[in-house]
């Protein structure tokens, strides 16, 4: 038991300290300390779950060992940014005015055709009209272009645009009234079926989404396999 | 404060009781190895009930144990050490000195085994 968890503690370190010397080109959408918790959590779940013979408890007692020092260095993180950084590293630049910075390439083990991959994957086949891309902390590729090969934004064309972005609340999911979000937004089960009625359909059953946004627009879809 | 507090509380409860299961441990092996030995001095005695006596004593301490053995060591040792303890007594009651000798050493072995597994130290943990 007191190996398990010495141990446990060991191979966590190791492993961040791995992950961290590896680079961020590992990672891929997982900070280090998520990434870590992953690794370690699955294989150690699997082991006591096939074999009967090892107990229960070195299993639980390391998951819980790596949750707990997860917390902690999440804790740590928060309050400190260097510990954050000595932890989850620096975002890199990799492109800067439109200038590949290849020593930070380098030092990320980033190769060109990574690099082109990824702008690729953004929309972005001249490198030219790249300003900046950031390797961030977690393995991903930010592209900011440069406003001229950006689109326009209304406000860059001096333009006034309404605002009447809201966010949707699901009522309705699958047939099921969600109370939740019909408190949330004063209304009440008379008026879903008044609602539901008005889109022809006989009951709240029949339908597979309802949803109303800040603005009072309901979008209703009714379901493929109603009678 | 809560997200420093649960976790360093819970890493300390978890190393309080993996240090108080080995000390205990530790302790209950001590007794058994003692008691082992003293079974082995009874018989080179010729006194092979009382030898008996002594290592059944000892197989029920351990049995009183066994549950708790099971939650926290790998089932192979504790098999290992009960198929000893059953050796140990079938040569005792067939009186055969040289065979028991070797058998009871052996068990000492496992137990001590069983109880080194539990300790926090260097060697175990790399």
């Amino acid at each position: 038991m007191a190996t398990a968890f010495a141990r446990t503690i060991l191979l966590y370190v190791i492993l961040m300290v791995g992950i961290r010397v590896m680079g961020k080109r590992q990672i891929g959408e997982l900070e280090p300390i998520e990434l870590v918790l992953m690794l370690l959590i699955s294989d150690l779940a699997a082991v006591p779950m096939q074999d009967f013979g090892i107990p229960l408890l070195n299993g639980v007692v390391p998951i819980i060992t790596l949750l707990s020092l997860s917390m902690l260095l999440s804790f740590f993180s928060m309050q400190s940014v260097r510990f954050h950084r000595l932890v989850c590293g620096n975002p890199t630049t990799l492109i800067k005015d439109g200038v590949i910075q290849q020593a930070a390439m380098r030092r990320n083990r980033f190769t060109l055709d990574e690099l082109i991959d990824e702008l690729r994957a953004q929309g972005v086949t001249d490198l030219e009209t790249v300003k900046y891309a950031v390797l961030e902390t977690n393995g991903q590729l930010s592209v900011l272009l440069y406003p001229a090969d950006s689109p326009a934004t209304p406000r860059q064309l001096g333009k006034n645009v309404k605002d009447d972005l809201s966010l949707p609340t699901v009522l309705i999911n699958d047939g099921h009234v969600m109370k939740n979000g019909l408190k949330d937004k004063g209304l009440d089960l008379a008026w879903l079926e008044r609602t539901a009625r008005a889109h022809g359909f006989r009951g709240i059953h029949e339908i597979l989404l309802l949803t109303v946004d800040g603005t009072g627009k309901v979008l209703c879809v009714g379901k493929e396999d109603r009678a | 404060m809560k997200y420093f507090a649960v976790p360093v509380a819970i890493l300390a409860l978890l190393l309080g009781l993996s240090l108080e299961n080995a000390r205990r441990i530790d302790a209950d092996t001590g007794r058994w190895l003692r008691a082992v030995e003293a079974a082995t001095n009874t018989a080179e005695r010729d006194d092979w009930a009382g030898a008996r006596s002594a290592l059944h004593n000892v197989r029920s301490d351990w049995e009183r144990r066994k549950p708790w053995l099971h939650i926290v060591t790998a089932h192979d040792e504790l098999e290992a050490a009960d198929a000893l303890f059953a050796e140990a007594d079938s040569f005792a009651q067939e009186h055969d000195m040289a065979e028991f000798r070797a058998a009871a050493a052996e068990l000492a072995v496992q137990l001590r085994i069983v109880s080194d597994m539990q300790q926090l130290t260097l060697r175990n943990v790399l």
